[in-house]
């Protein structure tokens, strides 16, 4: 009796509580999806309609009228014809050749400085020294890029800049704006800009990193350079993958710094040198929006797929 | 993500505008209420702008202006060409150079020949026909350019030199100052090709013409080729230097340093260069522009600024009668011109002489003031402007490139024509703009 006086409540009990659970936890959902509409809603605004309508606005051209086109503009369906347009526009792929090769050089240089501050942080003992270093490291980046690139416009300048004076100190002809040296400037710029960020990133990963293992490792007699290449580099693959995917959609979009540097040495940094500054010029200066779109879309397109090919790369070496 | 930061861009600026603009663009009709006019500027021209809208609001009871101050040329751009995506672009607002004519081809502003005459004469001549592109009005003129070259009195006096006053002098002198001094006579930055426009527009070429059906081309005119001669052969000799305006601090140093015999120059540039110059002030002399061949049948190079109405207002009457006022009416033109609280404009009026006095720097020009005033007012009676064009400013920036590569002798001048003619028969072309001849 007493069993069954037992089992019968606690029967009672599970049948009884289990929607409840059940309840708090769609409440739960409820209130997180609720949470997350507000992201969505401006994810929805800002991103996806704006990409939609640019898509949309692609398969259209704008077409004047009357001899002297003082007529009235008007938008007319163009099909592909903006995209093939894209696919043949030489000055459009010589820009995104540009951009691949300097990104080719400059990340793996970028990444390395970043990586081997991040190990020297991590390395640092003293908990208020290293936070000194990874703030002074952090302000570049804080530095709106505008205002960079004219800092380093003004340092380059081989009138007024102590590059050039130094160089001629040494006996060294050094012109950061001649055409040979122009990525070189704009690639330091650009290191002196992102290391901080990406440092940040690999030093927090870093500090994740199971200390017993690496004090296991100081037992056995690896010094700090074997501890870091065969330990704490490989357990942070991953954040140094997503670093290197960062660094390559932005590296594909830079436009600000080569902008400026176009005052300075126009014969080289022309009006389409990377591809955003193509993009941009075909909007805002040939104000030809569809086409500007087309290009956009293909551009997305291109990053969205040497990103892919990244990570799969990346993480088929990791699996293996 | 430039399409996104794109769009992202042309969404808030479209959401400002409607807020903006929601309680402007009134149309007073009969009901007695104020006409609201909605006014935009460029930041270099903003103190001189406010107090003019100042001055009109009190005034004008009837039309009220809300002044509006964009950060540049560029910034203003980008804003008009979203607003009037937008369906909100402000009443009236000042074109950015090159724009006049893409403006009205693309609808961001409309024809106000309706509304614009100049049947009292109130207007400079060249600056009203400025404005004329075929039977259209494409803005009300406001500004002037009068050009002449500022010489360095030292530098040339140094070798017995005075002002060139043709081309061949001016080769001849500044070969000889490069030989014997180093010295340059002519800068040229590879982000202006201005000095080749300006030398092409005193030989008198035209690079858009608008005839009765279609734009006629003229980079590789022969007055265009023989003005791209001219800045050939000094830059063959090595006359010129290449200092860029984004090193303003070296360009003011070699500037002022007495190593440049001269360079070209307008009125609303010479209290700037006063400013900054820390030698060389006093040195400096006004001189005409070198004339092509006869001094006495001088040109000189000009162009304006206008304001455009928008293609959407529907205050274009009152918005065209404001413009009209800002240009010409004698307190207004006196607030812009000023040269410490206005912007140092000069005035499209038909007589403009009274304000030339006060554009004038004494410290810069120094024991030479006194010869200026008749220097400038001659630029103003000889001034010549090209049109502009509908793809000007897409053909500016491709022009910009090749500009660059003549400068370091990638190729010549003659080919940077040539190249900009056909890009621009092609540009057109692909607008569906016809070209004739």
């Amino acid at each position: 009796m007493a069993s069954v006086y037992s089992s019968a409540p606690a029967r009672r009990v599970r049948v009884a509580k289990t929607p409840p659970r059940r309840g708090w936890q769609a409440a739960q959902s409820r209130a997180g999806a609720g949470f997350s509409i507000p992201f969505f809603l401006g994810f929805l605004v800002v991103f996806v309609l704006p990409i939609g309508y640019a898509v949309y606005q692609s398969f259209f051209t704008m077409q004047a009228s009357g001899g002297l086109g003082l007529g009235g503009t008007e938008a007319v369906f163009a099909g592909p014809g903006n995209y093939v347009k894209a696919m043949t526009d030489e000055g459009f792929w010589a820009s995104m050749l540009r951009v691949a090769i300097f990104a080719v050089i400059q990340i793996p240089i970028s990444l390395g400085l970043s990586l081997t501050a991040a190990l020297l942080l991590d390395s640092v003992v003293s908990e208020r020294r290293g936070s000194g270093f990874r703030t002074a490291l952090l302000v570049p980046y804080m530095v709106p890029a505008i205002v960079a690139s004219l800092i380093w416009v003004y340092l380059y300048s081989p009138r007024v800049g102590p590059f050039t004076a130094a160089g001629n100190a040494l006996g060294i002809d050094v012109n950061l704006f001649s055409p040979g040296m122009l990525w070189v400037a704009i690639g330091n710029l650009i290191v002196w800009m992102v290391l901080g960020f990406n440092m940040l990133i690999i030093y927090g990963s870093l500090r994740g990193v199971d200390r017993s293992t690496l004090e296991a490792a100081r037992v056995d007699g690896a010094g700090g350079f074997r501890i870091a290449w065969s330990i704490k580099i490989p357990a942070i693959r991953g954040t140094l993958v997503l670093t290197g995917l960062i660094s390559i959609i932005g590296m594909l979009q830079i436009f600000n710094e080569p902008l400026l540097f176009r005052a300075a040495s126009p014969e080289t940094v022309t009006k389409d040198f990377t591809p955003i500054m193509a993009i941009y010029s075909q909007a805002f200066t040939s104000n030809d929006y569809s086409y500007a779109a087309a290009l956009s879309i293909i551009l997305a397109a291109v990053v969205g797929l040497l990103s892919f090919g990244f990570y799969t790369l990346t993480t088929r070496k990791e699996t293996s | 993500m430039a399409s996104r930061k794109t769009w992202i861009a042309a969404i808030a600026v479209a959401g400002l505008a409607v807020g903006m603009t929601a309680c402007s663009a009134e149309d007073s009709g009969d009901s007695g209420e104020a006409v609201e006019l909605t006014f935009w500027g460029v930041q270099s021209k903003a103190q001189g702008q406010q107090a003019q809208v100042d001055l009109w609001n009190e005034e004008h009871p009837d039309v009220q202006v809300t002044y509006v101050e964009q950060a540049s040329d560029a910034d203003m751009t980008t804003a008009l060409q979203n607003a009037t995506a937008a369906g909100n672009a402000p009443d009236l607002f000042e074109i950015p150079r090159g724009y006049s004519v893409s403006f009205l081809v693309d609808g961001v502003s409309q024809d106000i020949s309706q509304w614009l005459d100049n049947d009292d004469e109130t207007f400079a001549q060249g600056a009203f026909d400025f404005v004329h592109v075929g039977d259209a009005v494409v803005g009300v003129p406001f500004a002037t350019n009068p050009t002449f070259n500022a010489v360095n009195t030292a530098t040339l006096g140094g070798f017995g030199f005075s002002a060139p006053t043709t081309w061949d002098e001016f080769q001849t002198q500044a070969v000889t100052m490069q030989q014997q001094g180093d010295i340059k006579s002519m800068n040229l930055p590879g982000e202006d090709p201005s000095y080749l426009r300006d030398l092409a527009t005193q030989f008198g070429a035209d690079w858009w013409q608008a005839a009765d059906d279609g734009w006629k081309v003229g980079f590789d005119s022969p007055e265009s080729l023989a003005a791209g001669e001219v800045i050939q052969r000094a830059i063959d000799a090595d006359l010129v230097s290449n200092h860029t305006y984004i090193e303003w601090d070296a360009l003011m140093q070699f500037y002022s340093s007495g190593q440049l015999s001269q360079f070209t120059t307008s009125t609303w540039q010479l209290p700037i260069y006063e400013a900054n110059f820390q030698s060389s002030v006093g040195d400096w002399a006004l001189a005409p522009y070198p004339a092509e061949s006869d001094p006495a049948d001088l040109v000189s190079p000009s162009y304006y600024n206008a304001y455009g109405v928008s293609a959407s207002t529907e205050n274009a009457e009152a918005a065209v009668e404001f413009a009209r006022w800002l240009a010409t009416d004698e307190e207004a033109t006196t607030l812009i011109a000023d040269t410490v609280d206005g912007a140092s404009l000069f005035p499209v009026v038909a007589d403009s002489s009274g304000y030339i006095d006060a554009l004038l720097p004494k410290n810069l020009l120094g024991d030479h003031l006194s010869d200026a005033p008749a220097i400038v007012e001659r630029a103003v009676e000889t001034s010549r402007s090209m049109h502009e064009g509908p793809d000007q400013v897409a053909a500016t920036e491709e022009l910009v490139d090749w500009w660059a590569r003549a400068l370091t002798k990638d190729v010549t001048v003659e080919e940077v024509l040539e190249h900009m003619q056909e890009w621009t028969v092609a540009d057109l072309t692909s607008k569906n703009i016809d070209v004739v001849g």
